[in-house]
């Protein structure tokens, strides 16, 4: 089985390739600038079609608790859309529930979980931690890409 | 959608060992990223020689690197292999070594390549 999960952020999306619960194909951010949700959609369609995924997984930006702002749970509807369109699964997955998975009673931040999947895919994230970020520093666009990797593993282990 | 084996793994391996595309174009001796590109984006299928490089680069076979092709390719020939050894049963020839060879590849299963 193939799955592409995507998590959008501010400046674009992070996106990882999963095939066979563990390989790693392919994984990124993209940015995006204009008209981000139309672009953001354009370019997962592109993906649609490279990678021929048997399942999306997105974050439920709209499940209760989601702090998630509009232009996201927009994005995230349009890209179920997008998916439904191009006869694609898509599988909707809380925040809540990947921290469970990966720290069991909720608690644990972004940074902790890179740590962990790098540790669990160094080849692939090894070395793409970003340092720790200090309360006046903006998110490192490469936490999308770990949160994206988050979701796929997540996906997987449900199934 | 299907989910056979994509024609290629090369973005991923790539990304394992750090390099750019510029950098992995310049290793199989071309100009530009945008050879390197136009294989990642399943545009083109490298010649022979650039599927060899590409093994010594990312140090993989070239099987498992071009796994979708590979499978395709074990396909074709399975199929043929089945084909000429029902003519030659048809034709009542005698079990021989080539023909237990074509029975072998026409009996192969669709063989993954490890990832």
């Amino acid at each position: 089985m193939r799955l592409l999960s995507v998590s959008p952020a501010t400046k674009g999306f992070g996106f990882v390739v999963l095939e066979q619960q563990d390989h790693v194909v392919t994984r990124g951010f993209r940015t995006v600038r204009g008209e981000k949700n139309v672009t953001c959609v354009q370019e997962v369609g592109k993906m649609l079609k490279l990678y021929l995924p048997d399942l999306v997984v997105l974050e439920h930006t709209s499940a209760s608790g989601s702090r998630r702002n509009a232009r996201i749970q927009q994005l995230t509807a349009q890209l179920v859309a997008e998916c439904r369109s191009k006869k694609v699964r898509v599988k909707l997955l809380s925040r809540s529930r990947v921290r469970q998975h990966f720290f069991g009673d909720l608690t644990g931040d972004k940074h902790t979980m890179a740590t962990m999947l790098a540790d669990r895919f160094p080849d692939d994230f090894g070395d793409m931690v970003p340092p720790k970020r200090k309360l006046w520093e903006n998110e490192d666009v490469r936490f999308s890409v770990f949160e994206a990797m988050a979701l796929a593993v997540t996906a997987v282990a449900q199934k | 959608m299907a989910s056979n084996r994509l024609p290629n793994y090369l973005r991923g391996h790539r990304n394992r060992l750090g390099l750019s595309q510029t950098e992995v174009a310049l290793l199989l001796g071309a100009e530009s990223g945008a050879k390197t590109c136009r294989y990642e984006n399943f545009n083109r299928i490298p010649t022979l020689e650039t599927a060899l490089a590409c093994e010594v680069i990312f140090k993989k076979p070239v099987s498992e690197l071009f796994a979708g092709l590979y499978q395709q390719v074990g396909r074709k020939v399975r199929l043929r292999a089945a084909r000429e050894l029902k003519r030659r049963k048809a034709t009542g020839q005698e079990m021989t070594k080539a023909m237990r060879s074509l029975m072998e590849l026409a009996e192969a299963t669709d063989k993954q390549s490890p990832t």
